[in-house]
């Protein structure tokens, strides 16, 4: 994880845009894509949204303040609302909000960790689809945007206890789905 | 174990994960050490996005950050429109006969769309 002064190092002292762009996309776009991919089903709109997400990123670059906030609560925060903003769209034209899609992310056909890993994903993202949209979120920015409990407190508005609870509960939830799936915490490991 | 303490042995074990460690130590509690092999194995099956996918979406993103197009929202289509081109709501607007709705500012940060109140974007804050 990168410190405040880093980031800000990553993003202002490089010389060109395709070097900021390079830096930024490798240092966060794992964590966007897995953010993405645990709030929404649709495998399509989730390589949208994230490409939308670094497109937002880079068009406000030059109205990122650092001392305003690090970075990373910047990026998620952006991130945080176009999901919000792509549901309400979907809302707005009577789509249902969190279809299962049969379309999971494709599994490669190389070696055998990968497609164990693959399929991995594939149930824990349909365990996900069966906890509510706050636990989604916690877990997600939780997991993926590597903020605190604190960060993630003020983004969402909860209180940091709350988020603790919710965290501890939503993981415990989502642990009996999977086992529910016949999948045991220690498969793919 | 109380659920206050096992909560907090977990929410401590997750953080050390987060950070990168990977011996947290023994866990005796045998639901805290269920629920660490499932972060392990979300950590590790997260980083299992395949190539094509990431370097096509870098492809596609840099074409467009350098190109310096105007963002519009993901609606289901991967098209662009321009900038002065009536979107889907303002297209059903029209076809009854009524105005368009005014159009709200968009944030030059976070790109959300909002009506225009104090200086600052509702949706971002910045």
């Amino acid at each position: 994880m990168l410190t405040h002064a880093e980031e800000t190092s990553l993003i202002f002292q490089a010389s060109d845009m395709e070097t900021v762009f390079t830096g930024i996309y490798n240092r966060y776009f794992t964590r966007v894509y897995n953010y993405v991919r645990y709030r929404v089903d649709d495998a399509g709109a989730v390589e949208d949204l994230t490409s939308e997400i670094f497109e937002k990123v880079f068009a406000g670059l030059k109205y990122y303040r650092p001392e305003k906030a690090p970075f990373s609560a910047w990026l998620f925060s952006i991130a945080r609302h176009s999901v919000t903003d792509y549901y309400r769209r979907r809302a707005r034209i009577s789509l249902a909000s969190l279809e299962t899609s049969a379309e999971l992310p494709c599994a490669d056909s190389s070696p055998d960790g990968k497609v164990i890993a693959d399929e991995l994903q594939q149930h824990i993202h349909r365990a996900l689809a069966a906890l509510g949209e706050q636990e989604r979120e916690i877990i997600a920015l939780k997991f993926w945007s590597g903020l605190t409990n604190r960060d993630i407190a003020g983004v969402t508005g909860l209180r940091e206890s709350n988020v603790g609870v919710i965290l501890f509960r939503s993981m415990r939830r989502l642990r009996l789905v999977l086992e529910s799936q016949g999948l045991s915490s220690s498969d793919g490991n | 174990m109380m659920e206050t303490n096992k909560r907090d042995i977990f929410l401590k074990y997750l953080d050390q994960l987060l950070a990168g460690a990977e011996d947290i130590g023994p866990i005796e509690d045998a639901e805290i050490s269920g629920l660490i092999d499932l972060v392990r194995a979300m950590l590790s099956a997260g980083q299992a996005i395949d190539t094509e996918t990431r370097e096509g979406l870098r492809e596609r993103i840099m074409q467009n950050v350098l190109a310096g197009g105007a963002v519009v929202p993901f609606t289901g289509k991967t098209s662009r429109i321009a900038e002065d081109e009536l979107d889907e709501d303002e297209l059903q607007y029209v076809a009854v006969g009524l105005a368009r709705p005014a159009r709200g500012e968009v944030c030059p940060v976070c790109g959300s769309s909002y009506i225009r109140g104090k200086g600052k974007c509702p949706v971002c804050g910045l």
